[in-house]
């Protein structure tokens, strides 16, 4: 089983990095091959909204950056990890400009889904989702709507299982272990 | 236009900047508000935010402003990611220096979708920005779906633009008035601009006119990664 952990944190973010080596650990103690993305060390550009991926060469960005990667990664991935600090409620720059990179994995063409209008899936499968945010301590706004959005993410991109959770900076490696392994859980990835 | 000339910055964080739908959305209220007396400017994030020279010259727009009307697309459920960084930047020299008056921030999001619920989450993020920038929050429309509007100018667009010319005119009123966007607005925008078995319909006839090689409509629906073990 593959996973691809998305790292959209901040240089200098402690306790970002101690939720990917706890998520590293859990995972590799599972069975799972991990490969981790610091999305802020990659030569990743924003989406032009160019389209050439649907219209020109169907399922391939035509970036030639590190970004390119990114949908091939995701998509043969059983499971996809999104970890970002919280950002307005939302996902912080590093983690969305690599998002914003994967509308090759859907089709342009639209269908109804779950009583809304989506694009319609490109391949049979897609990894299950879990984001996890990361916050200096609660505020129960801002969970709410990083929430919805990987609610919402998930029906976009079809996931089979989804699960948000959050680790504070008030928190000690246990702690954020034990968090990290909760979030897991929801998805049936631990016990 | 009650009180002082107000001064309005337009910010479109579209890719395709002044061709696009945001833009086309973004122009109407701007156009709308000039005609009650307010001075108004606009601003491509995507082409400011290449650079710390584009990036200063943002701050110092948005320090001159009274409202600030940020337009963007639908990117994966909220805002495209230059976009988030501009946020990023704005709040974090505005928690070092800030204009004594108080600005005021409207959000408009163009998204491909029909439902208006599809925007909550990015309209979401652009209140919560204004909470933690510190600026007045006035409101938010969505408007779906921009596909139909295409870059077009809304007093170009016909018919199908009217509900969202109308929603646009009624926010600039009440914003020129110092007012937030009313309800009235929001159901407006809110109202598919076709159909939706129409929009289905015509969504899925327009990539056949847009993918001109025969070959690749074909491979449409090409799946270029397998899993391997």
């Amino acid at each position: 089983m593959r996973a691809v952990v998305l790292d959209g944190s901040r240089q200098g973010d402690q306790t970002s990095r101690t939720a990917r080596e706890v998520l590293e650990e859990q995972l590799k103690e599972n069975g799972w091959k991990v490969r981790s993305l610091l999305l802020r060390d990659m030569d990743i550009r924003p989406c032009d909204g160019c389209l050439r991926c649907w219209i020109k060469h169907p399922g391939l960005c035509s970036g030639t950056d590190q970004g390119r990667m990114i949908p091939g990664l995701y998509i043969t991935s059983d499971l996809a990890v999104f970890l970002s600090p919280v950002t307005f409620g939302g996902y912080s720059y590093q983690l969305k400009k690599a998002l914003d990179r994967m509308i090759p994995n859907v089709l342009p063409f639209f269908e109804k889904f779950k009583g809304e209008i989506h694009h319609r899936k490109r391949y049979d499968a897609y990894p299950k989702l879990i984001a996890i945010g990361v916050l200096q301590k609660p505020v129960q706004s801002v969970e709410m709507i990083f929430r919805a959005l990987v609610d919402r993410n998930a029906i976009n991109f079809y996931a089979p299982a989804h699960a948000a959770g959050f680790v504070y900076g008030t928190e000690d490696r246990d702690t954020i272990r034990l968090g990290v392994r909760t979030i897991l859980s929801r998805v049936g990835v631990m016990a | 236009m009650t009180g002082h000339l107000q001064r309005v910055l337009l910010l479109i964080g579209s890719p395709r900047g002044s061709q696009s739908t945001s833009a086309s959305l973004g122009s109407y209220l701007l156009s709308e508000m000039e005609k009650q007396g307010a001075e108004t400017g606009v601003i491509n994030l995507y082409q400011y935010m290449k650079s710390d020279v584009g990036r200063n010259d943002l701050m110092d727009a948005v320090n001159q402003a009274d409202i600030l009307v940020f337009v963007s697309p639908l990117y994966i459920d909220c805002l495209p990611a230059p976009v988030i960084a501009a946020l990023e930047m704005i709040r974090d020299r505005r928690m070092v220096a800030q204009p004594p008056w108080r600005q005021r921030l409207i959000a408009l999001v163009n998204s491909g979708f029909p439902e208006p619920e599809q925007n909550t989450t990015a309209l979401a993020i652009y209140k919560q920005f204004a909470k933690e920038a510190e600026f007045g929050w006035a409101g938010g429309l969505a408007f779906a779906p921009g596909a139909v509007i295409n870059g077009k100018p809304l007093g170009d667009a016909g018919f199908v633009a009217r509900n969202a010319r109308k929603s646009l005119e009624i926010a600039a009123g009440a914003l020129a008035r110092g007012g937030p966007v009313p309800s009235g607005a929001v159901k407006l925008a809110d109202k598919p601009l076709v159909p939706i078995w129409m929009f289905l319909l015509n969504a899925n006839r327009s990539w056949k006119h847009q993918v001109k090689d025969p070959a690749v409509w074909k491979e449409m629906e090409k799946r270029p990664f397998r899993k391997t073990n």
